[in-house]
């Protein structure tokens, strides 16, 4: 009995790894930063986790504050002017992290439906090529966050 | 007589080599000791209408320190990052912070109208101080302080962005550009200390 508890247990396990693994890109430190109201427009940034041992790839991102959100990227050329690019996707390659931060790959939130405040949470849906749909948290972080 | 007279050119050019050599040595060793980039450039002067409605030139700043950035308030990025980072240039400073200013100058004048300026700019800090005007008046003050700007070809589903520098910089009490910091490199402490060197 005891040794059909540790089988159940290891199958059990195995099948969580399983899902985890065909699924595995995970999200985190998901943040929005807050803008004055009046302002339409905001950065959201996040970490993106593939543990995958293939690539996947971000293909879009949603978010009911926002009534469009398009994935961009800041650089800087020789002569030190910011100019901004929109990508389609972006790739995550496998066991690796891309970080969307500022000065970087930021997803830009066009329209604010409602004022954003430091502190309130919102939702965010990532949709991945491999691992599909992810809701994901983001919290508003202010000046002093 | 003749020899002394010759003597006394050739010694005194030789002092005059040494008093140019030595302010250069200072003047260099003077450069090399800032975090920021030493820029030293006069600057005209430039008025502008800032976010409270009021008509402002730079040289009613004369005196005082001022750190300058260009950005646009429709920038989700890159000028509320650097914006941010001013405040807390700004707060780092501590009790001297009344004797510097800081200004945001837009390029974006068509969108970035006085009232749009006054939704804007009190909220990274309420001593803050948003500035536009005409195209023209834009051109001109951007110009002066090598700062170039373009529309970008790549709009947003609902607006355009803008392309520019994002540098900012620190002007001296005499109203010349001292040093310039790439926005990347504005870490509050490296940039007090500077300023504290110009106070």
């Amino acid at each position: 009995m005891y040794k059909v508890n540790i089988l159940v247990l290891v199958l059990i396990s195995s099948i969580l790894f399983a899902c985890n693994g065909s699924s595995g890109v995970s999200v985190d430190d998901a943040w929005v930063r807050e803008v004055p109201e009046g302002i339409e427009t905001t950065a959201l940034y996040m970490n993106i986790r593939n543990n995958n041992e293939r690539s996947d790839m971000l293909l879009s991102v949603k978010s009911d504050i926002a009534a469009s959100a398009e994935i961009h990227k800041t650089s800087v050329n020789k002569d030190g002017i910011s100019y901004m690019e929109k990508i389609e996707t972006i790739e995550i390659p496998p066991s690796s992290t891309i970080k969307l931060e500022p000065g970087g790959m930021h997803v830009m939130l066009i329209g604010l439906k409602k004022k954003i405040k430091s502190g309130d949470i919102v939702e965010v849906i990532t949709e991945f090529r491999d691992s599909g749909t992810k809701q994901v948290k983001a919290k508003i972080r202010g000046l002093d966050d | 007589m003749r020899n002394i007279k010759t003597i006394s050119i050739v010694l005194i050019l030789i002092i005059a080599a040494w008093v140019l050599l030595g302010y250069k040595l200072l003047d260099l060793k003077e450069k090399e000791d800032f975090y920021g980039f030493y820029v030293g450039k006069e600057i005209s002067d430039h008025t502008l209408m800032s976010h409270k409605s009021e008509t402002v030139s730079l040289s009613d700043f004369k005196g005082e320190l001022l750190l300058v950035n260009f950005g646009y308030t429709h920038c989700p990025d890159i000028c509320p990052t650097t914006l941010a980072r001013l405040r807390k240039v700004y707060e780092e400073i501590g009790k001297k912070k009344d004797k510097i200013d800081v200004l945001f100058i837009t390029i974006d004048p068509e969108r970035d109208t006085v009232k749009r300026l006054n939704e804007f700019i009190p909220y990274f800090h309420k001593d803050f101080t948003g500035l536009t005007g005409t195209e023209e008046q834009i051109k001109s003050v951007s110009s002066d302080f090598n700062v170039q700007y373009f529309r970008e070809e790549i709009k947003t589903e609902k607006d355009y962005l803008m392309s520019h520098n994002s540098s900012v910089f620190l002007i001296d009490k005499s109203g010349k550009i001292v040093l310039k910091y790439p926005q990347q490199m504005l870490e509050a402490e490296k940039v007090v200390r500077d300023i504290k060197k110009f106070m």
